[in-house]
């Protein structure tokens, strides 16, 4: 049983380390500066989802009063490795990341941060629900000069909204591109937060006993999950309407041969089999907590 | 250098139909050949630490052909979208069922997932037959140059052709029958007792199937492709691979028959890839052809990549194979030998 795993481990390990060398070094991927940002900043979320799932696990544990040993472990663990990467996250790979879209993707920086006239000293939009047709937020809740300020490192730098762009250049979808990246920083923030607070608790001794906290940390679960992917959509929409940025839109890079019917076709295909596969991992992974950590007959 | 590529990619495809075809075959076996839960673990088991490294060479060879042979890769990937797209579910079918199976041990677990395995392995040993049908059959270019080929039209080889006619359900039966014989060798090779006597009796009839079918699979192809018989009959190799290929084949079940069964799983290796080859030469230098018009087939010269890359390419898969056959004298000889359980069923 260990060897074969251990075996698969290798396995693993060595398929990895090859892809992530290959086409870096390959296509001039590490003379690229944006990479090793992206590259941290996803792996870094990567492991705060990995921190918050053992913590959630651990918690879980801790307040039904099983497995306690490795209950306190897990959340103590959790909590420090998930508050440092998600420190990380945001500073200063988040920070990075932001300020290269504005350099090199103006357009899909705009829309993300929710910016449609240009403005100096612009705010850094909290919340707001924006209106293309009348090219506007909604309701917005802005903290002013923030967003000049962490752009371009001066409060009252110039921040370009939508309306300096052509309109064909716009991302497709602003919502949803908006939502996307405001839901990722959003989630980030107050993940990052619990977690400050939880090792504070820790510090002081008093985290394993306040069940309140415990709840907390127990129902964070999901959240890591959807700001990752909250995270994929922001890069992948804001991208767009390009597939390789200023060279080749979409539009000129689909398989035009194969027609809207059978690529719904397989996307329903996918999306089946990928509810059923959701509905195993949950039985599956829900079995093995129930389980428990400690090896058999012990 | 093109070439040179073209030996690279097929090199690797048959790498992925030696190595994988003996654990496609022991899945589409695996609930023929063993009786008990035992039996079945124990084939489980044999494909267990490997399975999963060979199916990586398909996974490879179709990046190879992405970086080396662009315009195959979009032509292709696009044109046989739907068929891609279930070889994709069915191979995510077979790693569900062999990871799922030992998750838990119940009489309403255990069962469904070797279904799932051995259903996904059956279907896909035939698509891949189907899919090789195809490349030597060729598909329906249009006059730019482009293809989307339907899953059926009217099951006639010529013209307007789908993925599906008489003529590649026959190859798919074919390989179907090939990989089955290939997985029941190397069961044989890796158990003893009921359980290898039994897998030996079935190589031993599969042989008769796989000899009927390649020969009316051979005599359909001459009939559905005339320039692969041109090509056989003008190069002296046309007569030596296919020679080579029957005697392979005659070899596996004199060993077989013989109990030299590592010999026997090398002789249908060896048979697997000189029908491979075969194939290639016949086809080439088209690397797709064309069942409407000859002139519109793709040739190999059309759907290389630049020379550079090439290259570059080189320099990279180099160091990548030398890890990688590392890793497989590595994994192959520390599972080397009979599977045996331990009390408890494991490894």
């Amino acid at each position: 049983m260990d060897t074969a795993l251990n075996v698969h481990r290798l396995h693993f390990a060595l398929t990895i380390i090859y892809h992530y060398l290959f086409p870096q070094l390959t296509i001039g991927l590490f003379t690229n500066p944006w990479l090793r940002w992206q590259y941290l900043h996803t792996m870094l979320g990567a492991v705060v989802t990995a921190s918050i799932v053992m913590t959630s696990v651990g918690a879980f544990y801790l307040l039904v009063r099983r497995h306690e040993v490795y209950g306190r472990t897990f959340v103590s663990l959790g909590v420090v490795t998930g508050l440092i990467a998600a420190m990380l996250l945001a500073f200063p790979t988040g920070d990075r990341q932001a300020r290269f879209m504005a350099m090199h993707q103006p357009v899909g920086f705009a829309a993300m941060e929710g910016v449609f006239g240009t403005v100096e000293g612009a705010g850094l939009v909290l919340i707001g629900q924006p209106d293309v047709e009348r090219m506007r937020l909604d309701n917005p809740l802005e903290v002013p000069g923030i967003l000049s300020f962490l752009t371009h490192r001066s409060w009252s730098a110039e921040i370009k909204g939508l309306a300096a762009f052509a309109k064909e250049d716009w991302p497709h979808n602003i919502p949803l591109l908006y939502y996307a990246y405001h839901i990722m920083v959003g989630l980030g923030t107050i993940l990052m937060a619990v977690l400050a607070v939880a090792t504070v608790l820790l510090w002081q001794r008093t985290l394993y006993a306040a069940r309140w906290m415990l709840w907390i940390l127990m129902l964070l679960l999901p959240f890591p999950y959807i700001a990752n992917t909250a995270g994929w959509m922001t890069a992948e929409l804001g991208r767009q309407p390009w597939v390789i940025y200023g060279l080749m839109r979409t539009s000129q890079g689909y398989s035009v041969n194969v027609s809207a019917g059978n690529a719904l076709f397989s996307l329903l295909g996918f999306m089946g089999l990928y509810a059923a596969l959701s509905v195993l991992f949950l039985f599956l992974v829900g079995r093995k907590i129930a389980q428990g950590p400690e090896p058999e007959g012990a | 250098m093109a070439t040179v590529w073209f030996w690279l990619v097929l090199i690797m495809i048959l790498m992925y139909v030696v190595l994988d075809g003996f654990d496609l075959g022991a899945g589409i076996l695996h609930l023929f050949v063993a009786r008990t839960e035992a039996e079945r673990r124990t084939i489980m088991h044999s494909i267990g630490p490997v399975w999963h490294g060979n199916q990586v060479w398909l996974l490879a060879a179709g990046g190879t052909l992405f970086f080396a042979f662009p315009v195959l890769f979009a032509t292709a990937f696009s044109g046989f979208y739907l068929p891609l797209m279930m070889v994709l579910w069915l191979l995510i079918g077979r790693a569900l069922g062999i990871e799922c199976r030992d998750q838990i041990n119940s009489p309403a677990w255990t069962p469904l997932w070797d279904v799932v395995f051995a259903v996904s392995s059956a279907l896909l040993a035939l698509f891949f037959g189907v899919a090789l049908g195809n490349v030597v059959r060729g598909v329906p270019f249009d006059a730019r140059g482009r293809f989307f080929a339907p899953l059926w039209t009217d099951f006639s080889s010529y013209g307007a052709t789908g993925i599906l006619d008489w003529y590649t359900l026959a190859v798919g039966v074919a390989a179907f029958a090939v990989l089955a014989m290939h997985g029941a060798l190397w069961i044989t090779l890796k158990t003893d007792e009921g359980l290898q006597a039994r897998a030996r009796r079935t190589a031993l009839r599969l042989w008769w199937a796989v000899m009927g079918l390649m020969a009316l699979v051979t005599l359909a192809t001459f009939h559905v492709q005339p320039h692969v018989w041109e090509r056989l009959r003008a190069a002296p190799w046309g007569a030596v691979l296919p020679l080579l290929a029957v005697s392979a084949l005659g070899l596996a079940r004199w060993f077989c028959l013989k109990r030299c069964d590592v010999l026997a799983f090398l002789a249908s290796a060896g048979f697997l890839g000189a029908m491979l080859v075969t194939v290639a030469c016949s086809v080439f230098p088209y690397v797709l052809p064309a069942s409407t018009d000859p002139a519109l087939g793709l040739t190999l010269e059309h759907a290389a990549a630049e020379p550079y890359a090439l290259q570059v390419g080189l320099a990279w898969w180099i160091p990548g194979m030398v890890l990688v056959t590392v890793y497989f004298f590595f994994v192959y000889r520390r599972f080397a030998g009979k599977v045996r359980l331990d009390e408890e069923g494991h490894y």
